[in-house]
């Protein structure tokens, strides 16, 4: 039976369907929100307000040419995307979002193996192709790779700690997001949850490539860097796994850090889980809007001097509170 | 638990796989039209490469360099023995750090 409960969710709620749905729509919400910051209409013709355009884009482009080049690892390229699709649908089955989550001690290790899925398959579709400006746009992004990942692990792990003290929750990630709304009640884990909040959002910036951390496909500089020989399918296949990429992170920063539903409960909690996601959403799109772009050394610097000791301080907090 | 995430991931991926299989149109270009070029002229697909040093390591020397400047100018007093008792520093919060994780704390 439990079977059947993970094909039904990892197919239809909140898996693949459900998922793909939320990350479409969310693009559509992020193109909008910058669109009119930067005094743009945004996609406006396909749908009501423009709502299915990035629809009509992804099954536009799937039914493009594929085409690779001499010398590039298109399959491999492929297969890795396809991967690192189905390990994000994967994640979103171990926070609460799904009824019947996954949950194990210990199982926080799985969700940090499957958060590196992305990361791999962006960085070796950059080097698989005989490009110099996707060898240097993979390279920027495994140089920002190094500066973001750990203070991005760190802080995700500071709420799992946390309730692992406070309620027991043994490492796991669905039973820290069940409780994460009573981490904020007392002075102490409330500190380090706030600074792991400021560490995880910053990281997660710099892990979706968006402004000022969009050094690795830097348009004025490198073309499109690592996405410079992709078209059809894969870029497709891309975009989408940029756009879900965003999706699953944002939910699962609501439910580690802002405690997920609460203080709503039943039905009226989805209301809570989708304004929060709005929030995060639009955090995320607001700096991407007004911030112009680092150069690589200046993001890494900034992400080791701000991010990683706040992170690090969180995490010591959370050993001691 | 493992094999649980392991199907949650497979399947989901399985989908994708034959939605890209089916979508898909084949290349049609052929010969020279997936050659590559360069400035108008052909090249050789081994003058592609950028070099290592062009490339992750340019940014880390970047970076590492005006850090090993900074820490010269602010915490080196000429004396080579400095770096010693530095890492014997850095190592010793390095175990204590280990030895709080281990522990849990205290808890």
């Amino acid at each position: 039976m439990q079977i059947l409960y993970i094909i039904f969710q990892s197919l239809i709620f909140p898996g693949l369907l459900f998922i793909f749905f939320i990350a479409l729509a969310t693009q559509w919400i992020v193109r909008k929100i910058v669109a009119r910051m930067q005094n743009r209409m945004g996609p406006a013709y396909t749908g009501p307000y423009g709502f299915l355009q990035p629809f009509a884009d992804f099954f536009k482009l799937m039914g493009k040419e594929d085409i690779d080049v001499v010398g590039s690892a298109g399959a491999a390229v492929a297969t890795l995307l396809l991967l690192a699709l189905g390990a994000l649908v994967a994640l979103i089955l171990m926070i609460p979002a799904s009824p019947w989550g996954l949950y194990a001690p210990g199982d926080v290790i799985i969700a940090l193996y499957l958060l590196l899925w992305p990361t791999i398959a962006l960085v070796v579709a950059g080097f698989a192709v005989p490009n110099a400006f996707s060898a240097t746009g993979s390279s920027r992004f495994l140089s920002l790779v190094f500066a973001y990942e750990p203070p991005f692990i760190m802080a995700l792990l500071v709420p799992v700690i946390l309730a692992t003290r406070y309620v027991g929750a043994e490492y796991s990630l669905y039973i820290t997001a069940l409780n994460s709304a009573t981490l904020w009640t007392k002075p102490g884990s409330a500190i380090a949850m706030a600074l792991a909040l400021f560490a995880a959002i910053l990281a997660l910036q710099a892990k979706l490539m968006k402004k000022p951390f969009d050094i690795p496909e830097a348009e004025q500089e490198i073309i499109a860097g690592i996405f410079t020989e992709y078209s059809g399918p894969k870029l497709a296949l891309i975009i989408l796994l940029h756009d879900i990429e965003l999706a699953v992170l944002s939910l699962v920063i609501v439910y580690l850090f802002l405690g997920g539903p609460a203080p709503l409960t039943g039905p009226l909690g989805i209301i809570s889980v989708a304004i929060k996601y709005f929030i995060i959403v639009l955090i995320v799109s607001w700096i991407r809007a007004s911030a112009a772009r680092l150069r690589v050394d200046q993001a890494i610097a900034i992400l080791w001097k701000y991010v990683l000791p706040a992170a690090i301080i969180s995490l010591i907090i959370s050993f001691f509170v | 638990m493992v094999l649980l995430v392991s199907l949650g991931m497979l399947l989901p991926a399985a989908i994708f796989a034959i939605m890209y299989l089916k979508m898909r149109r084949p290349a049609e270009v052929e010969g020279d039209k997936k050659w590559i070029y360069a400035c108008g002229e052909y090249w050789e697909l081994e003058r592609m490469a950028v070099s290592p040093q062009s490339l992750f390591w340019a940014v880390w020397r970047k970076v590492f360099v005006r850090l090993y400047n900074a820490l010269i100018e602010k915490v080196h007093s000429g004396v080579p023995s400095d770096w010693l008792i530095y890492m014997i520093i850095i190592l010793a919060l390095a175990v204590l750090a280990l030895s709080i994780v281990v522990t849990g704390g205290g808890s």
